[in-house]
């Protein structure tokens, strides 16, 4: 009989239990969808202290802690201590969920780590970050444009022409890239090939026909070819 | 041997509407079960009391005349039963003493009957007045044999000497019961009347020294030329020796014949005299069930009331059961918010607007495109959507 109440007694426990974390996750995830980020983080954390590998209360707390991170980046504020704070939540529900599900999220989330860590100290190599955001999601090409300028950067041929490769291979898969065709246009530009560059420039500008950098650029472009033609050097 | 249960689903047992017990013997009870417009008859074992279930068994598979029709066996109620159909007739243990050439005229119907079942390698075991009925069927008068396969000597008094010994029934030993049988029909008492085991197992063994026609002749049933034409029936079925007795059963319908032709009773006459017998004896009584209790008395607990009453229980509890998921269902669908999942991928895509890209890049009008860090990093496309 004792038995058989200590049973009933653990088995309402559980339920219990596992009520308060679904409430919790639901609480923290209203909270989520309306912006109040610091309910959120505080309902996912109730939730995680009684079950620690909960995948929705660990999702919900690195989504919050990412979205504060974002808030901070509006702001233009040092965002490098939250972005490490939701990578390290990312990483955890890594842990926990390899399904790809967050894979999208997590690779964005490093991305945003990446540049803050260049905020933060502008000579941290930060390309194993992007890396491993582009490995978790091979459609982040924020990352890959990063990395591009980072590479272009460097005074090494090699990296140029990495850096090269990954602008077209980005203008290539999403065309409505437009900083690509940027800067791309830039490393054109740089090595003096202005032909190039304005081809690049103005391929963008059909992309985007109201973008002002590149109507600038590309009449900059422009008229730089017109003068050496003029000068005869083309 | 081993009394086997028989499937319950379409049990007569649980079938009857009514019950009524229409007597009560050493071995067991026998009751009249009414199913609709069939009636049956259940022979409900007392503790102890058994049926051999191999014999049973083939019974069930045999259409003899003038034998009973077993239709189920089994163990209810951690008690062995029987069902047969009712015969509505009377128990030849019922009737008075018999002219002799009736009782030569329903032995010869019950050796006809023991004969075809000797012939199905099936000895009745225990033939006494009780488990002989007489039926009247139009103008005929008709014996049906019923309680074969007995699991033990059967009446004492009938038993045949070796069955005291422990043998199994056999065709001498049936042929003996008949001899007593006979006696008893025709004297309307028992050739051995002494109750005890003991006693009657020695008489039984002594049964060649009783002058079966004096104790005839002292009872005044009989004429001198009726003990004349009975006496080498006693010779052919009341010997305790085995080998003394009739060879088998149409040997006993050969010497019967004789006997009825000694005492100058023909075919016609004997239908004559069987007719008037029953028009005598048995037309107060035929058909009457004579029970004992009231109707609706069941010596079992029957499972198809309780089946009814789970079944009932199930379907209530089913009924709830749906209600419940129903009730949760719709609480369920009606507080149900987005999952953690969609709010993660309303933010990746809010993240990863190309509009973003656009503005980003807007920001640069003053600064060259070939801007790099710090400046590159202010400058730099981002997932923010502003």
């Amino acid at each position: 009989m004792l038995w058989r109440v200590c049973y009933i007694g653990v088995l309402s426990l559980t339920f219990f239990l596992m009520s308060c974390v679904k409430d919790d996750i639901k609480r923290g995830n209203d909270a989520l969808r309306i912006g109040d980020y610091e309910r959120a983080i505080s309902n996912f954390s109730k939730a995680l202290d009684i079950e620690p590998a909960n995948r929705d209360a660990r999702y919900g707390l690195a989504l919050s802690y990412y979205a504060v991170a974002e808030q901070t980046d509006r702001f233009k504020d040092s965002s490098f201590v939250r972005w490490s704070r939701a990578a390290r939540e990312f990483k955890i529900l890594y842990g926990l969920d390899s399904s790809g599900s967050i894979d999208a999220n997590y690779s964005t989330c490093l991305f945003y780590l990446a540049r803050a860590t260049l905020n933060h100290d502008a000579t941290a190599n930060v390309l194993p970050l992007l890396d491993k955001s582009i490995g978790l999601d091979s459609l982040n090409y924020f990352s890959y444009n990063l990395k591009g300028l980072i590479l272009a950067q460097s005074s090494a041929p090699a990296d140029l022409n990495t850096a090269k490769n990954i602008f077209i291979h980005i203008v290539t898969r999403e065309p409505g890239f437009v900083s690509a065709y940027i800067n791309l246009g830039n490393i054109y530009w740089d090595e003096g090939d202005v032909e190039s560059a304005w081809d690049t420039w103005s391929a963008g500008l059909q992309k985007a026909p109201t973008n002002r950098s590149l109507i600038y650029w590309t009449q900059v472009a422009e008229d730089s070819l017109k003068s050496m033609v003029l000068s005869g050097r083309l | 041997m081993s009394v086997k249960s028989e499937a319950s689903a379409a049990s007569v047992l649980d079938k009857a509407n009514d019950s009524a017990l229409l007597h009560q013997g050493g071995e067991a009870d026998i009751y009249e079960l009414v199913c609709g417009e069939d009636l049956f008859a259940l022979k409900w074992y007392h503790s102890g009391c058994r049926f051999d279930d191999a014999v049973v068994g083939r019974l069930k598979h045999l259409n003899i005349l003038g034998l009973y029709r077993v239709r189920e066996s089994g163990v209810r109620d951690n008690t062995p039963y029987l069902v047969y159909d009712f015969v509505g007739g009377v128990s030849s243990a019922d009737v008075p003493a018999m002219p002799v050439a009736v009782a030569l005229n329903l032995m010869r119907r019950v050796v006809r009957t023991l004969d075809a079942l000797n012939k199905e390698d099936i000895h009745h075991g225990d033939i006494n007045p009780d488990n002989i009925l007489l039926c009247k069927s139009g103008d005929h008068l008709q014996t049906i044999v019923i309680d074969c396969g007995i699991v033990g000597p059967g009446a004492l008094a009938y038993a045949a000497p070796e069955r005291f010994q422990g043998k199994p029934a056999s065709a001498q030993s049936d042929l003996y019961s008949l001899g007593m049988l006979l006696f008893r029909w025709i004297a309307g008492v028992d050739l051995l009347e002494c109750g005890d085991y003991n006693k009657l197992a020695a008489q039984a063994l002594a049964i060649d020294s009783i002058d079966v026609s004096s104790r005839l002749y002292e009872l005044d049933c009989c004429s001198a030329q009726e003990l004349s034409a009975l006496e080498p029936l006693w010779k052919a079925l009341l010997r305790a020796k085995v080998e003394d007795r009739a060879e088998d059963f149409d040997e006993l319908d050969e010497l019967l014949e004789i006997a009825l032709d000694s005492i100058g009773v023909g075919e016609v006459t004997a239908q004559t005299v069987l007719q008037k017998f029953a028009d005598d004896t048995l037309t107060g009584k035929m058909g009457q069930k004579f029970p004992t209790t009231p109707k609706n008395e069941f010596p079992y607990r029957k499972n198809g009331g309780e089946n009814k009453k789970n079944t009932l229980k199930i379907a209530i509890l089913a009924i709830f059961g749906l209600i419940l998921i129903a009730m949760v269902f719709v609480v369920y669908v009606g507080t149900k918010s987005p999952n953690i999942d969609e709010t993660g991928n309303l933010l990746l895509q809010k993240s990863r607007s190309l509009e973003s890209v656009e503005s980003g890049i807007e920001n640069q009008l003053d600064s060259a495109p070939d801007s790099v860090p710090p400046e590159m990093l202010e400058d730099l496309p981002t997932p923010v959507s502003e």
